[in-house]
């Protein structure tokens, strides 16, 4: 689908690195859901809001909590963003408070896939930030 | 809504007529309404998580225009639902949303639209 000329003005990172955007818009996921695979659903871990969040994992928006939800569907932390044969990789982007606000996965090409919010999925090289 | 709109009315102490004030009233509101609408979604639409959208001070300011504001957020979820989820909750106070639905924000729409008919905000 090519380039988007709003995401470059919304994520200046995006105009300098090779990207495609590769959905339409949809607010029917999110980049956390994306991230699992799953295009059903918002995962959010806050309970007044009643969004998704994986049954048993802490509902809290903190580090330890995404990577929990991520290990019931077999995930394990690592301290590599290289590409391994066999191994597929989330990436957990964290504000200034250590608050998870992306998530990215990685692609066999090497490459990443990211939902961007209520916006379109695309595929990226591993931005600092988004 | 009528109570809000009717306040508003008393305290322009007006003697035009009270159709055309109402009328204007709610077209300001509803204009009022968009505009605020409209900033935040440019600003938060990139975001994944409903906490950071909600903090910006713009959705405060929507969630403060009250309940008067539900009419016009059960309106736009079709458009948009995962927008106006959270809003809903604060200001009402209650929950529609069936545990199976949680997340799937069709349903969850659907929950809020059908909470919305039975309560007389949807016509």
């Amino acid at each position: 689908m090519g380039k988007a000329i709003h995401l470059e003005l919304r994520y200046p990172n995006l105009a300098i690195t090779d990207y495609n955007v590769t959905s339409p818009k949809s607010q029917e996921y999110n980049c956390f859901a994306w991230a699992a695979g799953d295009q059903a659903r918002w995962w959010q871990p806050t309970p007044e809001d009643e969004f998704y969040w994986v049954e048993g994992v802490q509902m809290e928006e903190t580090l330890s909590a995404y990577i929990q939800a991520y290990q019931t569907l077999g995930y394990e932390p690592c301290d590599k963003e290289t590409s391994e044969i066999g191994y597929a990789k989330i990436a957990l982007y964290v504000n200034e408070d250590g608050v998870p606000i992306h998530a990215a996965r990685q692609l066999p090409t090497g490459k990443w896939t990211s939902k961007l919010g209520a916006l379109e999925d695309i595929e990226h090289e591993l931005l600092p930030s988004h | 809504m009528t109570y809000k709109l009717i306040e508003i009315l008393y305290e322009r102490g007006t003697h035009e007529d009270n159709a055309v004030i109402l009328e204007n009233v709610v077209d300001e509101f509803q204009e009022k309404f968009n505009k605020l609408a409209d900033k935040w979604t440019q600003d938060v639409e990139g975001m994944s998580s409903t906490i950071e959208m909600t903090k910006h001070p713009v959705y405060q300011e929507i969630i403060n225009m009250g309940e008067a504001v539900i009419p016009l957020m059960l309106k736009d979820l079709s458009q948009n639902p995962i927008y106006w989820l959270p809003a809903l909750r604060q200001i009402t106070q209650e929950n529609p949303v069936h545990p199976e639905q949680r997340g799937k924000i069709k349903l969850m729409a659907d929950a809020w639209l059908s909470w919305g008919k039975e309560k007389g905000y949807i016509v």
